[in-house]
């Protein structure tokens, strides 16, 4: 096997190479002494760079201001505020529409044991897409009063990365329309 | 952080998430904790502001991102032109001043000092390489949301990252960190 390339070592040191390239360079690293040495340099310096401290966070009271500053954008912006009400009967609409066509796809079988609120649907599959949309609209009913979803958001939770996206994608979406 | 008059929980959940993080990126591009902390508070209130500029193609945090890496470098820009890292080794580069100066008096001065081994070897790096591993670190960005976020093509990020993370990992001994 011909060395890989820079590129390559970067996406295999930080785990972003695909399982089956893993696998080859990986393979290639026990017979190669001059890639494994690269890739035990690249390793180190990530090592380091996660031993940054994390400095101190902003001060409470630029926090403040920065949140009395945001406010005032926000009651400027309405949509902001009251995407999640009409978001809401999008999402229970879209609820309505899956589990009509739920019902009307598929033969009831023995369903997996689930923790569902919807017990009376006995597809798994409509009751996983069910269950996720109400998360969706309890999460933006939870931050329009004001509270932080349950659990409540960490700054390093992907998820909730994922759940502001969501949301503001679907903002977006408002916005145009 | 309370949720005031005018203030939605949208938005809440938005600061919440994002300005520790949009400040720690600061805070290592400038040096500064208070310019980072002004940066940081233009940056979220620009996100605020500019949410009609944002395009659902992308990730929401790397939009963010890279509006608080284009206020960092419109900054650094304005700045007196002198080298604002020292190559000397025995020199402390300015983010380590700064988190010094905020450490309090029983502050674990070893885990300083071997942050500050850190500190040097990043601030070696030049700006553009530095900022590729800051947004990976502090943004948890894969390569291709860093491309976006820094406007380069993807494949000119990993060179980047391949450069900076073997100059990391070279000027550590191999005992450390």
């Amino acid at each position: 096997m011909i060395c890989p390339n820079n590129t390559e070592w970067v996406l295999y040191a930080t785990g972003e190479l695909p399982p089956p390239r893993r696998s080859q360079l990986e393979a290639h690293l026990a017979g190669c002494e001059a890639c494994r040495r690269e890739a035990e340099t690249l390793a180190r310096g990530l090592a380091a760079l996660a031993t940054l401290e994390r400095e101190p966070a902003p001060r409470p009271q630029v926090m403040e201001t920065l949140r009395r500053r945001a406010g005032e954008v926000s009651r400027a912006r309405p949509a902001v505020v009251s995407l999640w009400r009409r978001y809401r009967w999008v999402a229970a609409a879209a609820a309505v529409v899956v589990l009509a066509i739920g019902l009307a796809t598929f033969t009831p079988q023995t369903p997996r044991q689930t923790a569902t609120a919807t017990p009376w649907v006995t597809d798994v599959h409509v009751q996983e897409e069910i269950a996720e949309i109400t998360a969706g609209v309890e999460i933006l009913e939870a931050c329009s009063n004001g509270k932080a979803p349950d659990p409540a958001p960490a700054a390093t939770d992907d998820q909730t990365y994922d759940e502001l996206e969501f949301f503001f994608d679907q903002l977006r979406a408002e916005v145009d329309a | 952080m309370t949720t005031g008059p005018g203030d939605s929980g949208s938005l809440q959940t938005l600061l919440v998430a994002f300005a520790p993080r949009v400040y720690g990126l600061l805070f290592r591009l400038v040096g500064r904790a208070d310019v980072a902390e002004d940066l940081m508070q233009e940056t979220m209130l620009r996100a605020f502001r500019g949410l009609d500029a944002y395009r659902p193609e992308g990730k929401f945090r790397a939009w963010v991102f890279r509006i608080a890496v284009n206020l960092a470098r419109d900054w650094i820009r304005r700045q007196p032109r002198e080298p604002a890292v020292s190559l000397d080794d025995n020199e402390e580069p300015p983010v380590a001043r700064s988190l010094r100066a905020m450490d309090p008096p029983d502050g674990a001065m070893a885990r300083r000092e071997g942050s500050k081994r850190v500190e040097v070897a990043l601030a070696r790096l030049s700006a553009a390489d530095r900022e590729v591993l800051l947004l990976r670190y502090y943004g948890e960005l894969a390569f291709k949301d860093i491309a976006q976020t820094t406007g380069e093509p993807l494949g000119t990020v990993l060179a980047r990252a391949h450069r900076a993370l073997k100059k990391l990992g070279e000027l550590l001994p191999e005992d450390e960190p």
